[in-house]
């Protein structure tokens, strides 16, 4: 039974070992410091200030009903 | 709950008043699917920037720092006088004052746009379209879109405007107006700051 399980698995391990390595890394072909500073900056943009407007808005909301 | 700013139904049932307006939320959603765009398009602008040697590249037009820096003058002051038009409409809704000045508002964007625009003939006839460069591309892609929005608000401000004529725009109505034009005019700077001046 376990056999079959594992052998079930067989076509996604094979699908694993087909797959190449992407070298599209946009930031390893950048070796520049403002390179790699606009990278930590427009992360961090992107992750948080979403999280901050949601934030914003619901901390807006709880306060009125508080 | 609070009850504070509760009010009866018509059948006796207690009715929470949203905190916020349902034009106004509405609004403010949208501005903030916007702004995630605009920090979608400033970022991949600064990706591109930080990995070029010089920039902006050799052989193409500077873009006009200071005829630019006066029509923001233009844009900042239509906000003051949105401010000064909803200030207006709160203690006389549908006067002679707040007509006059949602009406310079809406003059103040369209010479914006007018500017931008004849600037922008100006600098295609130098040589920087879309395809000359990726500071060509970045330029109209981030400014031209900021346009565009600058165009879809000064559309709305018409109809506020054509609303407070008839004498049916509701106060809610005005602040998402009014929110959406704030946004417009709050993201020019950091445009401006970000595309002009680095």
């Amino acid at each position: 039974m376990k056999l079959l399980r594992l052998f079930r698995l067989f076509p996604f391990l094979l699908l694993l070992a087909l797959a190449k390595p992407a070298l599209a890394c946009s930031v390893c072909a950048v070796a520049s410091e403002e390179a790699r500073y606009a990278y930590y900056f427009t992360t961090g943009l992107l992750t948080f200030l979403p999280l901050f407007m949601i934030g914003g808005i619901v901390y807006y909301v709880a306060k009125k009903y508080r | 709950m609070r009850y504070a700013e509760a009010s009866y139904s018509g059948e006796g049932a207690l009715k929470r008043q949203p905190p916020i307006a349902n034009s106004v939320l509405g609004m403010i959603l949208f501005i903030m699917t916007e702004l995630m765009f605009f920090a979608a398009l400033v970022s991949a602008f600064l990706i591109i920037k930080s990995s070029v040697e010089a920039w902006p590249p050799e052989g193409q037009p500077r873009l006009p720092v200071f005829v630019t820096a006066i029509n923001s003058v233009f844009l900042l002051s239509s906000a003051v006088t949105l401010f000064l038009a909803n200030r207006s409409f709160r203690q006389d809704a549908y006067g002679d004052p707040t007509l006059k000045l949602l009406k310079a508002t809406l003059y103040l964007g369209i010479l914006f746009v007018a500017i931008q625009g004849f600037e922008w003939a100006r600098l295609i006839s130098y040589g920087l379209t879309m395809t000359s460069s990726q500071y060509g591309a970045f330029f109209y892609l981030i400014i031209g879109t900021h346009a565009l929005h600058a165009i879809g608000a000064i559309i709305g401000l018409v109809w506020l405007y054509r609303l407070m004529k008839e004498r049916r725009l509701k106060q809610q109505t005005f602040s998402a107006g009014q929110i959406f034009w704030y946004f417009v005019v709050g993201l020019w700077p950091i445009l401006y700051v970000l595309v002009y001046l680095t």
